[in-house]
């Protein structure tokens, strides 16, 4: 009966070394491991700090300045060109644009008309004053109309991405 | 088998082993024989033993095998297991702007230092970091290897490279020390707002030193107001103008008139932060490049303070818009005569908004005349104009103000002269004229979104949207119609044309002139205060000889103004629409009092 016991104590005895050895061992891997991490880890927010300062040394204003005036033919966005939701008209209906077209042709063929005459852009929640629209476009329609809408069709010269673009393909 | 062998070295031990005391005297061929339980005892004894050896064995097994596997096809990584982890990453925290862009940062590297009392050989050691550092005289490190310390830095700072090659030297007692090196990737351009460490990482100027112990922390980065693209804007304006005209320095300002927030501040010349120390030392009578013009300097602004003077006598109720006065003869005072630079614009009566517009000082004096000068010192004082002002940089310069405060200085006073304030405690003041009468201190550190505090009321609404229209007549009609004006962005201002005081307090030199331009814009609903000022510039044949702030200072304001507003979005302002041009005209009938001088 002794003996059963004893021997019990000692499987159980082997047993809870073999545990504890391998929970140890488990342990001292899991911590190489982390240290490992950790190391790495250092080193990585190390070298974001190095790449963080370089990207902004890279990105100072006077260096991009210095390098856009001598590689690139681009200006600071002139006051002009910015312009709010509310100024950029909606699209006209066919046969407002119809209308217009006859309206265009007429005021081509008539004699001494300069359709190229430049136009401001609309200024936001300000409705263009005389010089935006074109005597005879107001002649097409009834005045009761916004005349923003057919100033912008008519004359596409004040459309912000034809502008763009125009200055995109002279750079070309 | 096993058991009878192994009985007999036993049974000869008892028989031949002379320490037994039964066996002495008996005939060595004698074989004692053991039985019953004495037998048995000793059987289970030998089994035991044998129990045991064979664990052993086993266990001696087992270690030999690791060592084999170690030896034969180890891979050496077990060797890290005892190497602590490394320290946290700690070092000074980054100073960024308010888009998060890096103005200051640190980046962790390492330092060479040496203990000379491990040295082995001096002379070999200096002659090998010579050739590595040839910067470095070998004299210098033979003298320091040879020391009697314990410690001396042989070179902080070292590149990734440089370090790899000290290490393949191999020197013994040469060592590394981990370290951290401050970097500004701006460079100059807002070093006098950031000011510098030492070699250290100890801030000893600027925002590094007055932060020095939270940056020390190294937790989250500090948040400026400062906007890194109007610092560029500025700063190249400003740096335009000094060279145009020949100028000894200049400064600039950019402020929030919502929030007092500092978006950009320029003062020039300027320093490298990361070599503060180096370049040429100032000759005596040229600027210092570590002065701050806009926090430490104190100047007379000159016409600027016309701004105040009329706010001033509109808000007291003494002075009417519509009130006329007498701007065409000089004030004789003791011995001093106030007269103007172009005072025969001005026959006969002008109202208030001629003499703001046209800047006539002996108009400005016979205002504030209707006020009295304890009115007006208390009006300066809650303008924050008499007193050290409170910024975030240690850099602050106290104002001059007269004392006691009497009609003499009153007069002067009203067109910017007899006080000396700082830029920003100007600009600070103009803001709150512009933006509805309420003064916010103004700071360098980015407000969190709704925090902008109540601030304190200096001028009620109305004095405030009348000030408003004057500026605006300046810039329409007034001194600074020439470069003033951004179409589009219904700029607002006042020029300043100030007679430098010289060393001795007189105003002597011919060309010692600060010329400056306060612009708001846009007018109508006031968002930002752009300053600018240059140090004795001289007029050229473009300004006509002109040396005011209006030829001078005002072109780089209105390119500044037309360069960040579509930066920052914002709207243009249609300046003929109707909506506008009633925001900005000015009544003036029926037409008032006329002031004549006091006879």
């Amino acid at each position: 009966m002794i003996r059963i016991t004893t021997l019990l104590w000692v499987v159980l005895l082997v047993i809870a070394g073999g545990t504890v050895m391998h929970v140890s061992y488990q342990v001292r891997r899991v911590q190489q491991h982390l240290n490992e991490l950790a190391r790495s880890t250092h080193s990585e927010q190390d070298a974001i700090r190095i790449l963080g300062a370089e990207w902004d040394t890279l990105n100072d204003p006077h260096r991009i300045d210095e390098l856009s005036k001598r590689y690139l033919s681009l200006q600071p966005t002139p006051i002009q060109r910015v312009v709010t939701l509310e100024g950029i008209p909606l699209k006209p209906s066919a046969e407002q644009l119809l209308k217009l077209n006859t309206a265009t042709q007429n005021a081509k063929t008539a004699p001494g008309k300069k359709p190229d005459t430049p136009v401001r852009p609309p200024l936001p929640g300000v409705l263009p004053g005389p010089t935006m629209a074109s005597a005879t476009v107001r002649a097409a329609k009834p005045a009761t109309q916004p005349v923003v809408v057919h100033a912008a069709v008519a004359k596409p010269a004040v459309d912000p991405v034809g502008l763009l673009l125009a200055r995109e393909e002279r750079h070309e | 088998m096993k058991r009878r062998g192994n009985l007999v070295p036993l049974e000869g031990v008892i028989g031949t082993g002379p320490a037994l005391p039964e066996s002495v005297g008996q005939p060595a061929s004698m074989i004692v024989t053991v039985d019953g339980a004495a037998r048995q005892t000793l059987e289970q004894a030998r089994t035991r033993l044998v129990v045991v050896a064979a664990l052993f064995g086993l266990a001696l097994l087992a270690v030999s095998l690791r060592l084999v596997d170690l030896a034969v096809f180890g891979d050496g990584s077990s060797q890290q297991a005892h190497i602590a982890p490394p320290p946290p990453l700690k070092v000074r925290s980054d100073i960024v702007d308010r888009n998060g862009r890096v103005l200051a940062t640190s980046i962790a590297t390492a330092s060479l230092f040496a203990d000379p009392q491990k040295i082995i050989d001096a002379p070999d050691a200096a002659r090998q970091l010579n050739t590595l550092f040839p910067d470095i005289a070998y004299g210098e490190f033979l003298q320091k290897l040879q020391g009697k310390n314990h410690f001396v830095w042989l070179r902080r700072h070292l590149t990734p490279r440089q370090q790899y090659e000290v290490n393949q030297l191999g020197i013994p007692g040469v060592e590394f020390q981990p370290d951290e090196r401050r970097l500004y990737p701006q460079g100059s351009e807002v070093s006098q707002v950031i000011g510098y460490t030492d070699i250290d990482s100890h801030g000893i100027a600027g925002i590094e030193q007055s932060f020095d112990d939270y940056l020390g922390k190294g937790t989250e980065p500090l948040r400026l107001s400062i906007d890194i693209r109007l610092q560029h804007m500025l700063h190249r304006e400003v740096q335009a103008q000094i060279e145009e005209f020949h100028a000894m320095g200049g400064g600039g300002l950019i402020m929030d008139v919502r929030t007092g927030e500092i978006l950009s501040m320029v003062s020039l010349p300027d320093f490298d932060p990361e070599q503060p120390g180096d370049g040429p030392k100032p000759a005596p009578g040229e600027p210092d490049p570590h002065f701050n013009r806009m926090t430490l300097g104190v100047y007379e602004m000159g016409s600027i303070f016309k701004v105040f003077n009329t706010a001033l006598c509109l808000d007291s109720g003494k002075v009417k818009i519509n009130d006329y006065f007498d701007a065409w003869h000089p004030i004789q005072i003791g011995r001093f005569t106030i007269h103007d630079f172009r005072g025969d614009e001005l026959p006969g009566y002008s109202s208030v908004a001629k003499i703001f517009e046209i800047s006539s000082n002996i108009g400005s004096a016979r205002m504030v005349q209707q006020v009295g000068p304890e009115a007006q010192e208390r009006f300066m004082d809650s303008l924050g104009l008499t007193k050290k002002m409170a910024l975030e940089v240690p850099e602050i310069g106290t104002p001059r103000v007269p004392h006691p405060w009497r009609p003499i200085n009153m007069l002067t006073i009203a067109f910017g002269h007899g006080i000396s304030v700082s830029p920003v405690q100007l600009v600070s003041a103009i803001s709150a004229i512009a933006n509805g009468g309420i003064l916010r201190p103004a700071t360098l550190i980015e407000r969190p979104d709704g925090q902008v505090p109540q601030g304190t009321r200096v001028i009620s609404e109305e004095t405030s949207d009348m000030m408003r229209r004057l500026m605006r007549l300046v810039v329409t009609g007034g001194t600074a119609k020439q470069f003033g004006n951004v179409p589009g962005y219904l700029v607002g201002g006042k020029t300043g044309t100030a007679e430098k005081i010289m060393l001795n307090g007189g105003y002597a030199k011919k060309h010692a002139n600060l010329s400056s331009f306060v612009g708001v814009f846009p007018m109508s609903d006031p968002r930002y205060a752009v300053f600018v000022t240059i140090d004795e510039p001289h007029g050229n044949k473009k300004s006509a000889g002109f040396e005011t702030g209006g030829w001078v200072a005002a072109p780089a304001v209105a390119r500044v103004i037309s360069s960040m507003g579509p930066l920052l979005g914002i709207p243009p302002v249609d300046a003929e629409s109707p909506v506008i041009q009633a925001k900005m005209e000015i009544e003036v009938n029926p037409i008032g009092r006329h002031v004549a001088p006091p006879q």
